[in-house]
């Protein structure tokens, strides 16, 4: 297993996000669909960064891409100095365990597990011991105040806890990165500033690097940078808070 | 970074129980094959050791020589039959130490109004322990030689299976009509013998033995229905048998323990394999059932399979997911059908002709011969073990279909 490729050695300098003239091509029978055509951007250590964008403009597939979901067609993708490229199927699923968390819009959560087996599972996939499991998880649980659901089912929870749930799955790996697709769009406006209000709090704590998709204002607002696709390349980046004042820098 | 295998079989477990009745009737498919194939398999060896161990009570070294016609009863006219000349002659062969020739005859046994079917052996007494090891008297004496209503019956005859009271005991009346004649003949039992079952397809405990000359004038025939020609060592029996073979030619039917017992063999191997094989089918049945029922959840897990590979699981762990997922119906599977298999087996053992209370002269005449299944530890456990490599063989291409799924694909599934 290549535990050294994706553990440290990289400079500490090095960004936790970096892609260099990304393009992704989709193609369908002969037609093809370019959805990213050269995008290259640099996301520091510790930056809350929002993607927005028209539908289609490539905001999910740039996020499938920097989660090591699927490789780009050309150009390369870093997380933290580390060539995605250069790793195989097992070290890409070995550096998503890690180092990234994943919040959806719809949740995502495994519907027969309850609350606290959901929140595992990234655990079992490293080979934690029941015990020290649930110990971490119901810590997670608690973290976005759902010490008492951990034992329901996903169908017996709101819209909004079951996002809550969601987020501590993906934050129970103590991940570097955490990519977002619309974590808000399911939820009402109350759940989605508690929920705006717990990133923050994991940011600004743990100088844990947040990638959000939205098209919601209150989402994007809040962070520090905002990056706009258009037709599958980078319209406009506008930054609004000052570079000095992220945690990581 | 591994995953534990134990967690991977709860989460197995939470699925298979996720979909209970899909799962029941995938385990239960799985469940009928295996009970097929051990029940078979159990049954028929079980009848082929109770054959061969009827076989070999008569010892290596005895032959029985018949005439051919013995087996086509309504025959008649010119064709062959043995007589005390015959005996003279197989008697000079060279490697024979005895020939004990007999009368049989199918025949219902009555006493005090209840009556059983049976047979009628006329043979010398004194050779009857010779021939039938281990057989002794219960209770009174051997039948005089020169009187001709003194008989010895088997165990059975005077204590009839299921019956709480005896038949018939020492110095009672005993009549016996033979075959479909109409009239019938009186015996005075003089002695009981030992419960002993049966040797070559005959009953000893529901047969009534009288003295070879008693039965050669009750039965108004010179002819035997056969003899045992006993030689003095096992390895003498292959040159006997062709000697009385090249002397009578087809006139005669010379049967060795040897050649039943491999004849035997061949039959119930032969059984075995096609018992087996049906049973190897409703398997394949259920193997296909497996693979179906997987490629099902496959699909309708495409959503959790991407979920598993955004969060981190390695192709090979959402493999092993899906795999254990089988492995464990297959288990289930396995265990329940050596169970049933196991109470299945004693029901077919039942039902078997031979084992069943049909009671005819001289071939398959055995009465009480009772056949159990034979289970061998390989048996068990390859009854137990088999239907897990099934298993894993058909859900392998569904989970290797899991396994390489593309997650972006797979996130996006509805």
């Amino acid at each position: 297993m290549g535990c050294s490729l994706v553990e440290p050695k990289m400079p500490m300098s090095a960004p936790a996000v970096q892609t260099m003239d990304v393009t992704k091509v989709y193609r369908v029978g002969h037609i093809e669909y370019p959805a990213l055509r050269g995008v290259s951007l640099k996301i520091g250590r510790g930056e809350l960064v929002s993607i927005v964008g028209p539908s289609g403009s490539g905001k999910s597939t740039l996020l499938n891409l920097i989660g090591a979901l699927d490789p780009p067609t050309s150009g390369r993708v870093f997380i933290d100095g580390i060539n995605l490229r250069k790793l195989n199927e097992d070290q890409l699923a070995l550096l998503r365990n890690r180092r990234i968390g994943f919040v959806y819009q719809s949740f995502n959560l495994i519907q027969r597990l309850t609350a606290i087996e959901n929140v595992e599972m990234p655990l079992i996939a490293r080979g934690l011991p029941e015990m020290d499991r649930k110990s971490i998880s119901l810590k997670m649980l608690s973290a976005v105040g759902l010490r008492r659901e951990a034992n329901k089912r996903p169908t017996e929870l709101s819209g909004g806890e079951q996002q809550r749930v969601a987020i501590a799955r993906a934050l129970v790996t103590q991940p570097t990165l955490v990519l977002a697709d619309e974590p808000t769009g399911n939820v009402d406006s109350k759940t989605t500033r508690e929920v705006l209000n717990h990133i923050v709090q994991v940011n600004k704590t743990f100088g844990t690097t947040f990638v959000l998709v939205t098209h919601n204002p209150e989402v994007f607002n809040m962070t520090y940078r905002i990056i706009t696709l258009k037709d599958g390349l980078i319209e406009r980046e506008q930054y609004l808070q000052r570079i000095d004042s992220y945690p990581g820098a | 970074m591994q995953v534990r295998v134990s967690d991977v079989f709860k989460l197995a477990f939470k699925a298979l129980r996720d979909r209970k009745l899909r799962s029941v009737l995938t385990i239960l498919g799985i469940m009928i094959g295996s009970a097929i194939i051990l029940a078979l398999i159990a049954s028929s060896s079980g009848l082929s050791v109770g054959i061969e161990a009827q076989i070999e009570r008569i010892g290596a070294n005895t032959l029985t020589v018949s005439s051919a016609r013995q087996f086509f009863v309504s025959g008649g006219g010119t064709t062959f039959q043995l007589s005390q000349d015959d005996v003279n002659i197989i008697r000079s062969f060279q490697g024979v130490s005895d020939v004990i020739p007999y009368y049989s005859r199918g025949a219902t046994i009555s006493s005090g109004g209840s009556s059983i079917q049976g047979a009628l052996m006329g043979v010398d007494a004194s050779a009857l322990f010779k021939l039938y090891k281990g057989l002794s008297l219960h209770d009174g004496t051997l039948p005089d030689p020169y009187d001709p209503t003194a008989a010895a019956v088997g165990y059975a005859i005077a204590f009839p299976q299921g019956s709480s009271s005896q038949l018939t005991g020492l110095n009672q009346m005993i009549s016996v009509t033979l075959g479909s004649s109409t009239s019938s003949l009186a015996f005075l039992v003089k002695g009981v013998l030992s419960a002993y079952g049966s040797v070559l397809f005959s009953n000893i405990d529901d047969t009534i033995f009288i003295s070879l000359q008693s039965a050669q004038i009750l039965l108004k025939t010179p002819y035997f229905s056969g003899m045992y020609v006993v030689t003095h060592t096992p390895s003498d029996v292959a040159v006997v048998q062709q000697n009385i073979e090249s002397f009578y030619g087809t006139q005669v039917r010379v049967m060795s323990p040897g050649a039943m017992l491999s004849s035997v063999e061949s039959i119930t191997s032969q059984l075995t394999v096609f018992l087996g094989s049906i049973g190897g089918v409703s398997l394949f049945v259920a193997a296909v059932g497996i693979t179906n029922t997987m490629f099902v959840s496959v699909m309708e897990r495409t959503r959790e399979i991407g979920i598993l590979k955004a969060l981190g699981y390695r192709p090979k762990q959402i493999m092993g997911m899906f795999l254990s997922e089988a492995i464990l119906s297959g288990a289930i599977g396995g265990v329940g059908g050596t169970l049933l298999g196991y109470v299945l087996s004693f029901l077919i053992g039942g039902a078997l002709p031979f084992s069943g209370g049909s009671r005819g002269p001289a071939f398959f005449g055995g009465g009480s011969a009772s056949f159990s299944p034979v289970f061998t530890p390989e048996l068990i456990l390859f009854s137990l073990l088999f239907p897990i490599g099934i298993a894993v063989l058909a859900g392998l291409y569904p989970a290797w279909r899991a396994a390489r799924m593309n997650a972006v694909v797979a996130l996006k599934y509805e």
